[in-house]
């Protein structure tokens, strides 16, 4: 990960470095982004504001916390509010829509079609469930890390990881089914 | 174990946070248990793919593309002089090499560059300060012409009393353009140690203005905003018989001057009139006075000529004639340190090294008069009426401040003026002899 030398330097006004932190965390940032808010240009213009409030707020990050973890937990919650603002209420019938029509789309980013159900089925999750996934395996956080960048309690971080799997697991199994049989 | 506990543990040993006592016992249940076997099995593959979910990139450099907003950032938080400018000028679009070196540049001005802005509004301070100091002495200075005519007979008279002290006055005045006004007052140090000194000043009230200097007449022209009311006074005035005087007086050689000093004002008073006698205590005035940059239009050249001069009486007077040139221009705009008496019969200027001390006529159309120039001990720090021929002031000498008395007398000799100005002593008001 990060050098804790380069975070020094960043706070200690050295801007190449900041600079320097910044390109090694963008990915990271993007990749959250992207992932929570399932959209390429939500997903550059979250990832942006991100590292701006890296850049801005860098001398506010303190050493007890690891910086991975402030990162993300910059990035999930400027895609929540972003989620949240973008889609306020959206029912499942409607966000099944939409993920519809941008499926063809993001088809040919993904990998795999495998990877595409995983991704379809991220994408119906509930928002915090969606960002536990994510932080879980998109950027390997523990259970500690992750609730510390979601400021949830241990527990509940848990909660929605496991019931998010669960609901992966059905959409996933429900779809492999059907594709089966169909 | 049952099957809900071994699921919550299939999940946590999904994320690594199963200690291998429960591993065991997991695999124990799942061992014997098919259903958890299968769920087991889903949820690993269902794991297993969410790990390689493909890490996508941005299509672009997302910090290059911040850059600019980057750049904003620091324009707004380190330079605070002209950050809209900048940034309004600045193309969204800036390629990184060329934002790099202009950060850089500006890093280095936020340390060296502001320190620059320090020193220039230091400076713009001082400049305002000495300005606005000056002026003040200025907004009088066309007093001394009027005072000058009625001075004449006063110069001639003084003798050597008035040169000595006038020396003392040029020498000051000279240091007054330089903008060390404050600098002045180390001048005064030496001179006065004493607490208290009283200077008897004999109001030169000439005969010429007697009938003006009316007391009962005077409250209403008080020099309370002094400027305004020298513009007033003066614009009429000086229309009248400074105009042809200001001419000639501003294109006399130096030797005119020094031709003056040597005691026979007579002989170039019939021409230049008022100005060419302002010799006894106007000096010091105008010398303030040529100091402004607005006089520079007039006679900059023969009044840097004067000021040159060392300190001798020629000196001085050489430096009069900008006074009455400059008078016309500046009084109008130069605000002036002055003190009126409580009935309004006197004026008190401060200078640079001393103070003048004008007999205010009641009759607007005449101008006040000099009755003395007394001489600063030390740095200017307040001064008030005691009563109406009671001034006291204060001045800092070497850290202390000293209170000193100035007590105008009236008196119908003007040669009582300069000695006076000498004469001041601690304790008790010396009312010179008069001859």
């Amino acid at each position: 990960m990060v050098e804790q030398g380069l975070i020094r330097a960043a706070q200690s006004g050295d801007r190449d470095a900041l600079i320097t932190l910044l390109r090694e965390i963008e990915h990271h940032v993007y990749r959250t982004a992207y992932y929570i808010l399932n959209n390429e240009q939500d997903a550059l213009d979250a990832a942006q504001e991100a590292l701006i409030r890296v850049y801005t707020k860098i001398n506010s990050y303190e050493e007890k916390a690891q910086f991975k973890t402030w990162v993300q937990r910059i990035v999930t919650n400027i895609c929540i509010d972003k989620f949240r603002r973008t889609k306020p209420t959206v029912s499942i019938e409607e966000h099944e829509m939409v993920f519809q029509d941008q499926t063809d789309v993001e088809r040919e980013v993904l990998s795999g079609y495998l990877a595409q159900d995983i991704h379809e089925a991220i994408n119906k999750l509930p928002d915090h469930h969606r960002t536990v996934i994510v932080l879980r395996y998109l950027q390997d956080l523990s259970y500690n890390e992750i609730a510390a960048c979601l400021n949830l309690p241990l527990n509940t971080v848990k909660s929605y990881l496991f019931r998010a799997r669960q609901q992966l697991q059905n959409m996933l199994h429900e779809h492999q089914k059907g594709g089966v049989s169909g | 174990m049952n099957c809900q506990e071994v699921v919550e543990s299939m999940h946590r040993y999904l994320d690594r946070d199963l200690s291998s006592d429960e591993t065991a016992l997991m695999y124990q249940h799942i061992a014997v248990c098919p259903s958890c076997a299968e769920t087991f099995q889903l949820l690993k593959s269902l794991s297993k793919e969410l790990e390689e979910l493909p890490a996508v990139t941005p299509p672009i450099s997302l910090v290059d593309a911040i850059m600019p907003r980057l750049d904003a950032i620091d324009r707004e938080r380190g330079e605070s002089p002209a950050p809209s400018k900048e940034i309004s000028s600045e193309p969204a679009e800036m390629t990184p090499e060329i934002r790099r070196p202009r950060r850089q540049a500006n890093w280095w001005s936020t340390i060296g560059g502001r320190t620059a802005i320090g020193a220039a509004a230091a400076a713009v301070i001082l400049g305002v300060a000495i300005f606005s100091f000056e002026p003040k002495v200025i907004s009088e200075a066309e007093l001394p012409y009027e005072e000058a005519e009625t001075l004449t007979n006063e110069t001639s008279a003084a003798g050597e009393n008035h040169d000595a002290e006038q020396p003392e006055a040029s020498i000051m005045m000279e240091d007054a353009p330089a903008g060390s006004v404050m600098d002045s007052g180390d001048d005064g140090d030496a001179a006065g140690a004493a607490d208290a000194h009283i200077y008897t000043a004999p109001s030169t009230t000439s005969q010429d203005d007697a009938p003006g200097l009316t007391p009962d007449s005077k409250p209403d022209h008080q020099p309370e905003e002094p400027s305004e009311k020298v513009s007033e006074k003066l614009g009429p005035q000086e229309s009248a018989p400074n105009d042809s005087s200001t001419p000639s007086a501003s294109n006399d050689p130096q030797g005119t001057n020094s031709t003056r000093n040597s005691q026979t004002p007579g002989s170039n008073n019939p021409s230049e009139g008022s100005e060419s006698t302002p010799p006894t205590a106007a000096v010091p005035p105008h010398a303030a006075e040529s100091l402004p940059p607005e006089s520079d239009g007039r006679g900059e050249g023969p009044s840097n000529q004067a000021e040159v001069n060392p300190p001798e009486a020629g000196a001085l007077e050489s430096s009069q004639p900008e006074g009455g040139r400059l008078d016309m221009g500046l009084m109008a705009t130069v605000p002036a340190a002055v003190w009126a008496s409580p009935d309004g019969r006197y004026m008190i200027q401060l200078e640079a090294n001393d103070f003048i001390v004008y007999s205010v006529p009641t009759d607007s159309n005449v101008p006040a008069e000099i009755v003395e120039s007394v001489p600063l001990k030390g740095e200017w720090v307040a001064g008030e009426w005691v009563d109406n021929q009671t001034f006291r002031y204060r001045v800092k000498v070497e850290e202390q401040t000293v209170e000193s008395v100035y007590t105008v007398k009236k008196s119908s000799s003007s040669q009582e003026t300069s000695g006076t100005g000498t004469s001041g002593s601690s304790g008790g008001q010396n009312t010179p002899a008069r001859p």
